[in-house]
């Protein structure tokens, strides 16, 4: 095996990019994914998007979605309404994102970490299941949160240890608290700052975010030795 | 506080605002008397209804340390009072940058006189006076210099420089003062890093002469629908925050509270936590 042939640019191993819209940014509770969208990755190319819509309870959903988060998100009821079961969108999700596989696929995100998680969690939690904290080695050496690598790209912190370890982890969340004023990390900038050429009229498709994250975690992890 | 080998709750009340649990130190039966039945629960009237004789207390500040002492007393129970304390690199220097290199400890007041309280008094006083940047602030060396041996020190699971240390860009080298440690060890809390924040605990201990590791369980509420009632508390004290919106990072727990403490101890709920839940 040649140095550095271990980094994730040279990793032919799969990635699940995942983005949810939820009723609002609450960790706690009240809170429920409307929207889950993830796509199948190997080394920066999407190989399959999925896309869907939840179809929770209306009576309740609804009366609870936020205005902050409707506007946002351009929220439209029917959506809820005809929405797919909630039981079968996370069978499918979890078929694929395997949490209790250490063998598993990369799972990716801008703020997977430290949101979408959370909001997986309380999904899982609402249908009975068990709970996804505290985070499993399974689980948490496979996280891979791109908001967080950008902001250790920009600020020039380095990983101490290579992705899938402990180490890694813990280093995503020293990144997760340096946050500082004045730099920006968001899809767009990082876009910007990577040259990905962005169309405009697309931006608020979850689908298209879901294929800039994608192109934004290769062009930093070609940049960044982790 | 002296190690124990069962799992020790660790109360807060709602002096440290944010930072604290949602207990008051009302002495018992005040609430009934006032005709109240909505609003925070007395740590007084808590420890009558569930028969504590020993009841710990960790605040940053004694603002409830007398009413809890003279309230617990007429309950029944005895008061353990823990000062948590945000400790940093150098005390005089007063900048951003030294704000990296905080942590806290437990100060617990283990004496039979009143040695310990005039010595845990004293190190409020200097980091409340000199020390304060933001909140009060001792460093390593007052902290050793002032310390007394009725003292015992501790250090709390989630913010301690073990904490720091393994998740934050912090690098705290501690001086501690002579004498044993107890380190605390959260169960059963869910939060996402317990895993591995336990895993560094245990490592240290190991390699630690002076270490023995406490389990505690901290609680902030009675029960865990009042997780809610935390983070709106917390939303409050944050002008631009809202329940749509909290600004309170990583709040994702419902545990710290004392309905998950009992459930972990094997003893149901309380016929007064039913009555919480059904008020709810």
């Amino acid at each position: 095996m040649s140095i550095g042939s271990d980094l994730l640019r040279f990793s032919n191993r799969p990635i699940l990019c995942a983005d949810a819209e939820t009723q609002r940014v609450n960790q706690l509770e009240d809170n429920l994914i409307f929207q889950w969208s993830f796509a199948e990755a190997v080394r920066g190319q999407i190989t399959r998007m999925h896309d869907h819509y939840l179809g929770w309870d209306k009576g309740r959903f609804l009366p609870r979605m936020s205005a902050g988060a409707a506007q946002v998100t351009r929220f439209n009821p029917q959506w809820i309404i005809n929405g797919e079961d909630p039981e079968h969108v996370l069978d499918v999700w979890e078929s694929h994102a395997r949490p209790d596989d250490p063998d598993g696929p990369i799972l990716l995100g801008h703020n997977f970490l430290s949101f979408d998680t959370s909001l997986w969690r309380l999904w899982r939690l609402e249908l009975g299941r068990s709970d996804l904290f505290p985070l499993s080695p399974a689980l948490r050496r496979r996280i891979l949160d791109t908001h967080l690598l950008a902001r250790a790209w920009k600020e020039g912190f380095k990983a101490p240890a290579r992705f899938g370890t402990d180490e890694f982890y813990a280093w995503q969340l020293k990144v997760a608290k340096a946050h500082r004023k004045g730099v920006k990390t968001n899809l767009a900038q990082m876009c910007k700052d990577l040259e990905i050429p962005v169309d405009s009229t697309r931006t608020h498709e979850a689908t298209y975010d879901i294929w800039l994250n994608v192109a934004v975690y290769w062009g930093l992890v070609n940049k960044m030795e982790i | 506080m002296t190690h124990n080998a069962d799992i020790v709750p660790l109360f807060s009340t709602g002096a440290a605002l944010k930072d604290g649990g949602l207990f008051v130190a009302e002495k018992p039966g005040a609430a009934k008397k006032a005709g109240r039945k909505h609003g925070p629960l007395s740590l007084c009237d808590l420890a009558k209804t569930e028969g504590l004789k020993q009841v710990h207390v960790v605040d940053d500040r004694f603002a409830n340390f007398y009413a809890l002492t003279k309230g617990l007393k007429e309950a029944g129970a005895t008061l353990h009072f823990g000062l948590k304390l945000t400790v940093c690199d150098d005390m005089a220097v007063k900048d951003e940058a030294s704000l990296k290199n905080e942590s806290k400890v437990v100060v617990w007041m283990n004496g039979d006189g009143s040695a310990d309280y005039e010595a845990a008094i004293n190190l409020y006083s200097l980091a409340a006076t000199e020390g304060f940047y933001y909140v009060p602030r001792i460093d390593w060396k007052t902290l050793r210099a002032h310390w007394h041996s009725d003292l015992v020190m501790s250090l709390p699971f989630y913010s301690s420089f073990l904490a720091r240390n393994l998740m934050s860009f912090a690098s705290i080298v501690p001086d501690l003062p002579p004498g044993p440690l107890l380190v605390l060890q959260e169960v059963d809390q869910r939060m996402p890093y317990d895993e591995i924040l336990t895993e560094a605990v245990e490592r240290y201990v190991a390699a630690t002469p002076s270490a023995t590791l406490q389990r505690v369980k901290s609680v902030y509420y009675t029960t865990r629908q009042q997780a809610r009632t935390q983070l709106t508390w917390a939303s409050i004290l944050d002008r631009g925050a809202s329940w749509d919106k909290p600004r309170v990072d990583g709040f994702t727990s419902r545990e710290f509270s004392w309905e998950s403490y009992r459930e972990l101890m094997g003893l149901g709920m309380a016929g007064n936590l039913s009555e919480q839940k059904e008020a709810a």
